[in-house]
């Protein structure tokens, strides 16, 4: 067997090994390389920098646990940056597993310890039926929640609540989902007939496809991690983002090789042949 | 009166090309569709699994059928029906696999009656359906079902989501004749990679209508061609009016 | 008869409820009964997946006896336990965490191995269009990671025209090809043409 045919058969173990190489090392020894920001992520940043306070915002969750790794930073982000500019949020899930991020979010945001709930805040929870919970969202909020937030409180109760009740009333509603058709259903039932300005946070292999809405549809497309790096990097406040963004580029440098590699004993074998 | 007024003029004419043009089918005029190679490939897959003594491993991904991608599911179906039918034939045993509940009649009765079309009811096996359940538990069933069974051919075609690479590259593993479609465009590139035969967007559309020669679908495709080929007209037009400064199209279709 | 009155009292609803407010409230009724029967298809799904592993468990089988019954008595206790517990706080939500979380980011994460070990395989010069696939995949790399930026500037512009050119281009060609076929496919469903979602006849 020549080498040629060994260099391009690799044992995928081998292939293995270097990518946990790759990932593990600069997270115990960061880099620091700069972060350019692209425009899909200024995007949202203008937007959300051009409401004025007490404008209402709805955070749409479509993620869990499984989506952590890369909705973490940009989700923390974009919250703090709305919480710092005291516009007030709705969260609210159209996702199983949408409870526990929410939560999750409430948690790991130091911002929100100062906010105030049902003030400034709240916790809607979870609507099942896909597009259906999206159309029934954004005609009737309340009637979509059956009258109460996530912990069954009456939304009367609620301050932030009293002038909100379908899409019309809200400034802009914040996507953020791993999958499936959420950003273009988002586009059909609350821009379209409502006129709600819209933006994504999405998983990196969703962002090409959304790419054609932007900008005229889609405000801004926050591209997972890397996307989170550069929100953290407009708000001043580096994060996780930051930090992965190296062991992606190290990731990405293996793969570059392996991939050249392959080639180089494409091109040998088949020398070897003639 | 009527909001939306461009939408719905479209609309009226869409549900008018596709309602004529599937009653012109209906009426003995069926329209030609050209052979996608992944549809003919399914022949040599089921073929090879045969000779082999191997099965074929069917899956949608998310097999929804009560959302917007549930059109996938149904396209799948249709496929799933006719390798079922050619594995019934060959004698070629099908394990389907299915991630959520709503598509589990929908397979079965795909299946069921392939066979019975083929009288080989006798064939049969209600086990090789198999409920994985969502998410994880279906990317971990699938891997060691691709793992363990060694299938001569993985035929992927439906919704499916972060689950494709794995399920691709498994299958790629083991040596199976890889044949995809999915509507999901994100994941095309995956399977571009790493499948043998490939169905992009509304090819899977089109390839359930192919395989079932109903003329009332086949039809429906041919409309569908229209009403693209009218879309595109109004790209161009609309591109043209707008270079020259006029946005009349964008106006008209704002209506 | 049932898909087409709902799917028309949907349509007409965006079209005329200004006009003809009754749509309005036929429509928010029908999304209502929508919402009720995706949370029961939840339902079904946990019931369904139940019922399949009590079968395994009565089977012949001794390592899917085992698994299945390890996986019953986890659904009866977590089940059990977020109904008297508080789900989201507290050991219910450390345990879920830990054992949900876990497995979930680790199973996600064999994507990148795989990913990697396709490239590798995949990614060769042998015909135009997959020296093309190559050729996009090294721009977005190394355009979507920082050290791209560092190694040559320009990746960023390359980058930044592939996708909002070639990629916008071809995806909005394959989007409105899949919204003809959606469309197509509804409109054949409301005439009752398309029955395979009711497990008809071929």
């Amino acid at each position: 067997m020549s080498i040629a045919h060994k260099l391009g058969n690799l044992d995928r173990r081998i292939i293995y090994v270097f990518i946990f190489l790759s990932v593990i090392w600069p997270l115990l020894s960061p880099i620091g390389l700069p972060i350019e920001v692209l425009p899909y992520t200024t995007g949202l940043y203008d937007a959300i920098e051009e409401l004025p306070a007490g404008s209402t915002v709805v955070m749409s969750y479509t993620w869990g646990q499984t989506e952590l790794p890369w909705a973490k930073s940009p989700t923390k982000a974009v919250t703090t940056h709305l919480l710092s500019r005291d516009i007030n949020v709705i969260f609210l899930t159209y996702g199983v597993t949408g409870p526990w991020a929410i939560e999750y979010t409430f948690a790991n945001v130091p911002l929100i310890s100062e906010k105030e709930y049902g003030v400034d805040y709240v916790n809607l929870g979870f609507i099942a039926g896909g597009e259906m919970a999206y159309a029934a969202v954004a005609n009737d909020m309340w009637e979509a929640v059956a009258g109460r937030d996530y912990y069954q409180t009456e939304l009367e109760d609620i301050p932030l609540m009293t002038n909100i009740h379908d899409a019309g009333d809200v400034d802009l509603v914040i996507t953020v989902t791993g999958g499936g058709d959420n950003p273009a259903g988002h586009l059909r039932q609350w821009q379209v007939p409502f006129g709600t300005p819209v933006a994504i946070i999405v998983y990196g292999v969703l962002f090409p496809a959304n790419v054609p809405y932007f900008p005229e549809q889609i405000l801004g497309i926050i591209n997972g991690i890397r996307g989170g790096a550069e929100y953290e990097a407009l708000i001043g406040a580096p994060s996780a983002g930051t930090s992965w963004m190296d062991a992606i580029s190290a990731a990405h440098i293996v793969m570059a090789f392996f991939i050249i590699l392959g080639n180089v004993a494409y091109i040998l074998e088949k020398m070897e042949k003639r | 009166m009527i909001e939306h007024l461009s939408a719905f003029v479209l609309f009226a004419f869409f549900w008018a090309i596709i309602y004529l043009r599937m009653e012109r089918a209906n009426r003995g005029t069926v329209p030609v569709m050209k052979s996608l190679g992944a549809l003919d490939a399914i022949d040599e897959a089921v073929g090879r699994a045969s000779e082999m003594g191997k099965s074929v491993h069917f899956t949608y991904g998310k097999s929804y059928l009560l959302n917007t991608e549930g059109g996938q599911t149904v396209a799948g179906s249709h496929i799933l029906h006719y390798v079922s039918r050619i594995c019934a034939r060959l004698g070629a045993t099908i394990i389907a696999t299915v991630s959520e509940p709503e598509g589990m009649a929908l397979t079965i009765d795909s299946v069921e009656q392939a066979y019975i079309m083929e009288n080989a009811s006798d064939q049969f096996v209600l086990e090789n359906i198999i409920f994985t359940g969502p998410g994880l538990a279906y990317n971990s069933y699938v891997i060691n079902l691709l793992e363990t069974e060694r299938p001569a051919a993985n035929i992927i075609c439906g919704r499916i989501a972060s689950a494709s690479l794995l399920v691709a590259e498994t299958g790629a593993r083991v040596g199976a004749i890889q044949i995809a479609g999915t509507a999901t465009t994100f994941q095309c590139a995956f399977f571009a990679a790493v499948c043998d035969y490939l169905l992009i967007g509304e090819e899977l559309y089109a390839a359930s209508a192919y395989v079932t020669k109903d003329p009332e679908l086949l039809g429906a495709i041919e409309a569908q061609d229209i009403l693209k080929l009218i879309s595109i007209a109004l790209v161009l037009i609309g591109f043209i009016t707008v270079n020259l400064g006029s946005r009349i199209i964008i106006s008209l279709l704002s209506y | 008869m049932v898909t087409a009155i709902f799917g028309i009292s949907m349509i007409l609803s965006y079209f005329f409820s200004k006009s003809i407010p009754a749509l309005n409230t036929i429509s928010n009724e029908l999304m209502t009964w929508g919402k009720i029967m995706s949370a029961f298809a939840l339902f079904l799904g946990a019931t369904t997946m139940t019922v399949s592993h009590i079968r395994k468990v009565q089977g012949k089988d001794p390592k899917e006896r085992f698994l299945s019954s390890w996986l019953i008595i986890l659904i009866i206790v977590f089940s059990v336990a977020g109904i008297l517990f508080e789900p989201t706080v507290g050991s219910y939500a450390l345990w879920y965490n830990v054992v949900a979380m876990g497995i979930g980011i680790s199973t996600e994460s064999l994507l990148a191995f795989y990913i990697m070990v396709a490239a590798y395989r995949a990614f060769r010069f042998k015909t135009v269009e997959s020296s093309l696939l190559m050729i996009s995949c090294f721009i977005t790399m190394f355009w979507s990671a920082p050290v791209g930026a560092a190694i040559w500037p320009g990746i960023t512009e390359l980058g930044n025209w592939l996708m909002n050119v070639p990629n916008k281009a071809t995806t909005r060609g394959i989007i409105l090809g899949i919204a003809v076929g959606t469309i197509s496919l509804g409109i054949r469903m409301i005439m009752g043409k398309e029955t395979a979602y009711l497990g008809g006849e071929e």
